[in-house]
């Protein structure tokens, strides 16, 4: 199996307000393909360790492979234009870009790593809005679609780069039973269908129970991972 | 479109009531740089202007001795020398061969006319009134070469002075306080105690009331007549140059090839030289103070924007726009601004500066208020106006690029 992801003897420690620390020591692996839930209490440092993987936060000992490419000795603008090419972020809140048309919203990632010529990424981004059932929609403004629409345009714009990993932080966090399903249900095609890795942090059981591995955090520490 | 100038787009055009309070802030700034220089600039103008009407670049005269004469050669330290009453006795008046030093005026290559004058006080008398006055002997050709003395002429033709020897044109002030009026007549009386009797054929206005007062104009013929000198003779030789601001370098050349005094305009008329820088700075200052009360209006939008975008700001980093798009995209708003907001500020100033400079005012040879069209003025108008939308919109683009995304998503 190919590993996408290896995290060694990550330690965090927050300052402010006072010296804490958050990560105490973690190491696992993720193989490609993989479908994992990250679950814990609040506070016990499964977001802050969702974020040290998307190395938008590089403040923390130990080392991140991403795709075999040791990202913790990496500089900002480096790992920048890393995350625009491996990772795809879904959100809690979608976060698409309100002024922007809906197909524009899944096009940026794309158009920034400036791998395709723009009518490749526009015929690219046209088939993920259709694969998450939100084509007819391309023109509109992006604060125009409902909540469940919004979050799966989120999830198009993630896929648009063909990233290593997609990481979620709460991607059903806010929305309702059927949208949750309906996210859910794209992710576990994806995982399925195109051999997707997946990284979701959540709260929600059900979502949990239903992926492939579930990894639990306490106060710091992997008390639990299971396939 | 590059990626980041498109973002930069949507943001300006989704925010059009923002736009165009900025790009006005800009225009109202700009126009105002345009209008200041262009007004000062011509009333630097009309200043220089109407004192050349009457003050060559250039004037070459015999300069009366300074101090004693010293008829004894200087004491030893042992021999004390008393002189007094000291006098001199034998001065040469005036400049004896004025044809010579002309044409050596002539011949530098930065004089455009030469012309030379005989200029005496004298009485002009009319009934029982009597006014001291300035009496200039003029050569008609080159002095209106010089001076464009024909521009003033209120009424009469100066060139009417070649044809009749008894004629002599007078300062509007002067014709005044003798109570004479075109074709009266006047008579002269001059130091030496010589009387003759003139008709007035023209009268000249230059807007300098001081010499209005005092000026009257004969030809320079009839001026050695009745001062009785040879056809050489002149008190003053003037020169007019095609750059005037170089007439200290002329002049200091001239001085190693002519042996008379040889003065340029800048020496005893320092503030007119200075007015005109002084009011230059002035206008710099205000038109600046209004480009940098601009900046600060762009500055306070861009500011807002950004604070507005934290959220978005925060998403572009998490899909990899680096510190470097983020600059990128804030810095190209605030230009885009300064670009449109300069180029229709270029448009309102030269509307602006041309309206004012329709307004009548009626003062010397003026008939509406000066204004000047430099190009210059709107190039550095423009240059400055995209200058200091750059640093207004750097700030911000760059608290912008320093963003933690993390800090913003996770809330």
């Amino acid at each position: 199996m190919d590993k996408v992801l290896s995290v060694n003897s990550v330690v965090k420690y927050f300052h402010n307000p006072q010296d804490f620390q958050v990560l105490k020591g973690i190491t696992f692996d993720v193989n490609k393909g993989e479908f994992i839930s990250v679950v814990g209490k609040s506070g016990s440092g499964k977001s802050t360790l969702l974020y040290l993987l998307s190395t938008m936060d590089t403040d923390y000992e130990g080392t991140i492979s991403v795709n075999g490419t040791n990202v913790t000795e990496m500089g900002q603008n480096q790992l920048a234009a890393f995350r625009n090419e491996h990772i795809g972020f879904v959100f809690q809140f979608h976060f698409l870009l309100p002024d922007f048309s809906v197909v524009d919203n899944v096009m940026l990632p794309a158009l920034k790593l400036g791998r395709y010529p723009k009518e490749v990424v526009y015929d690219k981004a046209v088939n993920l809005l259709k694969l998450l059932d939100v084509s007819g929609q391309e023109d509109k403004k992006a604060s125009r679609l409902s909540g469940g629409q919004q979050q799966r345009v989120a999830i198009a714009r993630a896929l648009i780069n063909d990233p290593t990993i997609i990481m979620g932080d709460e991607p059903t966090g806010n929305l309702d039973s059927v949208n949750t399903k309906n996210v859910f249900d794209i992710f576990r095609q994806l995982s399925k269908e195109r051999n997707q890795t997946i990284i979701a942090v959540t709260h929600d059981d059900d979502f949990a129970r239903n992926s492939d591995r579930i990894i639990e955090l306490v106060d710091g520490r992997i008390v639990n991972d299971t396939w | 479109m590059n990626t980041n100038n498109k973002i930069s787009w949507v943001h300006l055009t989704s925010k059009l009531q923002q736009l165009m309070v900025a790009v006005l802030s800009v225009t109202f700034g700009i126009s105002m740089y345009v209008f200041m220089n262009g007004f000062v600039g011509g009333v630097n103008e009309t200043f220089t202007e109407l004192s050349f009407t009457s003050m060559a670049h250039i004037r070459i005269y015999n300069e009366l001795p300074d101090g004693a004469p010293s008829l004894l050669s200087a004491p030893d330290g042992r021999t004390v020398q008393f002189i007094s009453n000291a006098r001199h006795i034998s001065y040469t008046e005036g400049i004896k061969n004025a044809e010579k030093v002309r044409e050596v005026a002539a011949s530098f290559p930065e004089v455009t006319a030469v012309t030379e004058q005989l200029n005496q006080n004298v009485f002009f008398r009319n009934g029982v009134t009597k006014v001291s006055g300035n009496l200039s002997g003029i050569d008609v050709d080159n002095e209106e070469r010089v001076f464009h003395t024909s521009k003033y002429m209120l009424k009469g033709n100066l060139f009417d002075l070649e044809k009749r020897t008894d004629g002599i044109i007078l300062g509007s002030g002067l014709a005044n306080s003798i109570s004479v009026s075109m074709g009266d007549n006047v008579s002269l009386l001059t130091s030496d105690g010589v009387s003759r009797n003139f008709k007035v054929i023209g009268i000249v206005e230059t807007g300098s009331s001081g010499v209005d007062k005092s000026k009257a104009m004969i030809s320079i013929h009839s001026a050695r007549n009745i001062f009785s000198k040879n056809r050489n003779y002149a008190s003053d030789i003037l020169v007019s140059l095609k750059d005037y601001n170089r007439a200290d370098r002329v002049a200091e050349a001239m001085t190693k090839k002519i042996s008379y005094k040889v003065e340029s305009w800048k020496e005893g008329n320092s503030q007119l030289e200075s007015s005109s820088i002084l009011r230059n700075i002035l206008a710099m200052v205000i038109s600046f103070t209004i480009l940098i009360v601009a900046g600060f209006g762009i500055y306070n939008i861009m500011n807002m924007t950004v604070n507005e975008k934290m959220r978005e700001i925060a998403i572009l980093k998490a899909m990899g726009f680096d510190g470097k798009d983020i600059v990128h995209i804030f810095l190209m708003e605030s230009l885009i601004i300064g670009f449109i907001g300069g180029l229709i500020g270029l448009l309102l100033g030269y509307v602006i500066s041309y309206l004012v400079g329709l307004v009548p005012y009626k003062i010397a040879f003026l008939t509406t208020l000066p204004i000047q069209f430099r190009p210059l003025d709107y190039v550095l108008a423009f240059l400055f106006g995209l200058i200091i939308t750059t640093i207004a919109g750097y700030l911000p683009a760059r608290k912008a690029s320093k963003v933690d995304p993390v800090l913003i998503l996770r809330g």
